[in-house]
Parts: structure tokens; C-alpha cells; sequence
């Protein structure tokens, strides 16, 4: 299953976040931020399923969460960061 | 036994407190420490603490509640953001030494003190306002320990907001009795113990901040950002250096829950009633003085007195072993004493929870008028 991770800057931050996914009803998950992912150490992300990407994308953006890294994971390993006007 | 040291520590809690510590104790590890399942579940525990605490203080954001051991730690955090040596220093003549103490430590300091009458809100603002201009802080508490005076604290919060000058308030005896609304009070800084009003376990406190940097007191692990040597610059990992009490948040937020389902409002409600009854009882006592926070509105479920050739740590004492439980002496918080004239002789303390009845404070007024006699 494709899926994608919101990277939060806190252990916090991403409750909230799983929260507002959640709210939306989108299934959301809190986990360690991927080593090769990390910036400054450990952290905590949330992941989604990369199909409801946009609408935490779009719950997050209205909950006011305006900036956080996004990956996807890729099939073969490895994690793409996803571009673009995010938040 | 009678318990009435709420102002202290409530001892009565709702039984949901000590189920959700030992459950939380049997369950769960430490938050942002791992991404197994004990780990989880402290994580979601202290969360929904947070959660439950920005509910109830009309916070929007619940990653500016930060976990602290007491209401000490908090407004130690708080007036070491806030404060620094050469400073000038406004606060009320009701602090308690948990404001004073870090004020002193901090040294060179002037501490001035908005003087005025006893329990006059009016008069009390007033002296805010003419000694305001120029200050560096107004460090202020919301509710007297000793007297159960309400003070005006949403009106100095907009002397300060208008100058801009950081406001700390100490809620150590508001918290979880009076309504409290974080963003109307427009304060910097709130600093709560867990375990008076809210109900909650002690070892356990709150510090409400808003946008004003705050300085750590301790460093350590926070579980993110490991690879730097600081500490995160974001709230709450910023203050929440080490592993958090998370037995005492899980029982903590039992506590919030029942102040949210009861409301604020219904316990104070409850507890003046009490008050009002005994200030009433005492008042027939001959050779007794009580100092109480003035008309109702302005104060709390706290009573003051003394009496007259009694020392009140020996009354207290008597009262201990009739099985009744106050506070006698200084109450930690000599510059109300030193207000109130009272800093010679103490006062023994009366300070009620929603536990309380009105059956307890008549028997207590039974066994003080033999005790007196």
C-alpha cells in the first residue's frame, strides 16, 4: 500500500495533527520519523494512506498547520518528498 | 476526619483519578521514547491531558500547555523568562514565597508592591495602574492562599497589555474553581499546581504560555531533535526536559474531566456557600477575628482567623487531634500576612473542595467553640 508521512516537529504536534485527520476521517497513524528522513534527530510523523494525502493536506492547511515535510513511501524503498505549494 | 486543606492539596479526588494512575502505571512507558506500544500509550495519555487542559482554559492550541511537577516549577519557569537581574518588578501584596523566592534568586530585583487596602479590588487596581509605567513584569497571583481575595487580574492583564509589559499570574488557587479564560486574560504566562483545584495528583502542574520566549530551567531529552546540543525552540519540548509523570498527567486529567463535567462556576458556587457559613458561625464566636477575602464576589472558598490569646499552630494542633484538618501559620506567603497585619501571630486556615459539606463546617464550629472556650 502506498503511504505517505507528515513529518511533525513534535511528539505533540503530531497528535494534533493525527487528530485533525482524523476529525476529517481520514485513518491516521503516529510514528518515529525514518532515520534517513530525520533533521536534528529523533522525531515523530504522522502517516496516512498516500490516497487521502490531499484531504489531510487540505484538513491540516484549515486547522492551521502550515508547514511540515511530506514524504511518500516508494515501492522499491526509499521515500520521495512530495513538492509543491503544500500547506 | 474532616478535611479542610484544599487550598494545600485536595485530598478527596474523584475515584477516576487513582484508576487512570494505576492503569497508566501498569500500561504505559515513556511518551516520544519509542514507537512500541507502551510508548504509544503514554504518548496518547499525557496528549489527551493536554487536550483536556486547553478545554478547559480556552486554549486553541495544546502545545503551549506545558507538564511541570507543581505550580512552583511553573511560575519559575515563568518569571525566569520574564525577569532578569536590573529589573523592576510589579506584584501584589498577596504573593506567595513561590513568586517571591525565584524573584529574590534571581537578585537585583526591585520588587515593588501595588499597596492598598485590605480586600478592595477597586483601590488594588488603582496602585497597579499608578505604578505600572516603566516596570519590566507584573507578576501577579489570581486568588490569595491566605485570605481567598480575588484579585483583579483581567483588568491589570489589560494595563499590561496596553504597555506591553509580560504578565505572569499564579492560578495556584484559581485554577479549576474560578473561571478561567487563557486567551481573555490575555496573561503570558498562567502557572497551576495539578493537585488543589483540578483535582489531580500532586506532582503534577500546568504552565499556560503564549507567545513570549521562554528560557528553560532544566535540559535534557525531549525526544526530538537528538542530534542538537540546545533544547527544541518549540513548546512543550522546550520545558519538558526528561521523562514526564505519566501516571500523574493520566490521573491529572481524570481530575480536569471532573472539573469540566462539574463546572468551575458549581464548585465555587459550592465552596462560597461553605465560606459564607462559616465566616457567619465564626463571627457568634467571641475573641475571634476573621479574615476573609471581603464581600462574596471577590472571594474564594478560603477563611482566615484567629483568636484572641490562642496561638494558631496550637489551635491547629487541637483541631488535628479532633480529627479536623487546616492550615495554621504563615501559609508560605508572609507578604499577605504582612497586609493583613496578621505576620506576628499567623492565621489558621480554612479551605474548602467540593467534597465538603455543610454538615462538616457546623461540627467543625461545634468542636472550635469547646476547643476556644
Amino acid at each position: 500500500m502506498k503511504y505517505s508521512i507528515i513529518i511533525s516537529r513534535s511528539l505533540t504536534q503530531a497528535h494534533q495533527m493525527a487528530d485533525v485527520c482524523r476529525r476529517a476521517g481520514i485513518s491516521a497513524q503516529l510514528v518515529r520519523t525514518p532515520a534517513v528522513l530525520r533533521q536534528g534527530g529523533c522525531g515523530s510523523a504522522v502517516r496516512v494512506d498516500g490516497r487521502d494525502l490531499p484531504q489531510a493536506r487540505m484538513a491540516l492547511s484549515r486547522a492551521g498547520i502550515t508547514s511540515a515535510r511530506i514524504y511518500t513511501a516508494q515501492p522499491g524503498g526509499g521515500w520521495q518528498e512530495v513538492s509543491g505549494d503544500l500547506f | 476526619m474532616i478535611y479542610f486543606d484544599s487550598a494545600a492539596t485536595t485530598l478527596q479526588k474523584p475515584p477516576s483519578v487513582a484508576r487512570a494512575m494505576v492503569r497508566t502505571m501498569k500500561a504505559c512507558a515513556s511518551p516520544g521514547r519509542g514507537g512500541h506500544p507502551p510508548a504509544n500509550r503514554a504518548a496518547e495519555a499525557v496528549y489527551r491531558c493536554r487536550q483536556e487542559a486547553a478545554g478547559l482554559f480556552g486554549m486553541d492550541d495544546p502545545q503551549r500547555v506545558v507538564f511541570t511537577s507543581s505550580a512552583t516549577h511553573a511560575l519559575n519557569l515563568a518569571i525566569k523568562s520574564v525577569a532578569a537581574p536590573g529589573d523592576r518588578v510589579l506584584v501584589s501584596g498577596y504573593e506567595h514565597n513561590a513568586v517571591l523566592r525565584p524573584l529574590a534568586a534571581i537578585g537585583n530585583i526591585r520588587v515593588e508592591q501595588a499597596a492598598a487596602p485590605l480586600f478592595d479590588r477597586a483601590a488594588l487596581l488603582e496602585s497597579f495602574l499608578r505604578r505600572i509605567d516603566g516596570v519590566s513584569a507584573v507578576i501577579c497571583t489570581h486568588v490569595s492562599n491566605v485570605f481567598g481575595f480575588i484579585l483583579p487580574v483581567e483588568e491589570i492583564g489589560a494595563l499590561c497589555r496596553e504597555r506591553q509589559i509580560p504578565f505572569v499570574v499564579d492560578a495556584a488557587q484559581s485554577a479549576g474553581l474560578l473561571p478561567l479564560s487563557f486567551p481573555r486574560l490575555g496573561a503570558d504566562f498562567v502557572a497551576m499546581p495539578g493537585h488543589k483545584s483540578l483535582y489531580g495528583p500532586q506532582g503534577t502542574g500546568l504552565l499556560l504560555c503564549g507567545e513570549r520566549p521562554v528560557r528553560t530551567l532544566l535540559e535534557g531529552g525531549t525526544g526530538s531533535l537528538s542530534a542538537l546540543s540546545e533544547m527544541p525552540d518549540f513548546l512543550p519540548d522546550r520545558l519538558e526536559a526528561g521523562t514526564h509523570n505519566v501516571p500523574g498527567i493520566a490521573g491529572l486529567r481524570e481530575g480536569i474531566r471532573f472539573v469540566r463535567a462539574r463546572g468551575p462556576e458549581h464548585i465555587l458556587r459550592h465552596e462560597r456557600q461553605l465560606a459564607g457559613q462559616l465566616v457567619g458561625a465564626l463571627s457568634q464566636l467571641p475573641g475571634v477575628t476573621v479574615c476573609s477575602g471581603g464581600p462574596e464576589e471577590s472571594r474564594s472558598g478560603v477563611v482566615s482567623f484567629c483568636v484572641r490569646d490562642t496561638d494558631c499552630e496550637t489551635l491547629g494542633d487541637l483541631l488535628a487531634g479532633e480529627g479536623i484538618c487546616v492550615r495554621a501559620g504563615l501559609h508560605c506567603a508572609p507578604a499577605a500576612h504582612r497586609s493583613a497585619g496578621t505576620l506576628e501571630t499567623g492565621t489558621v486556615r480554612v479551605s474548602f473542595s467540593i467534597f465538603n459539606t455543610p454538615a462538616q463546617v457546623r461540627q467543625f464550629c461545634t468542636v472550635l467553640r469547646r476547643l476556644i472556650r
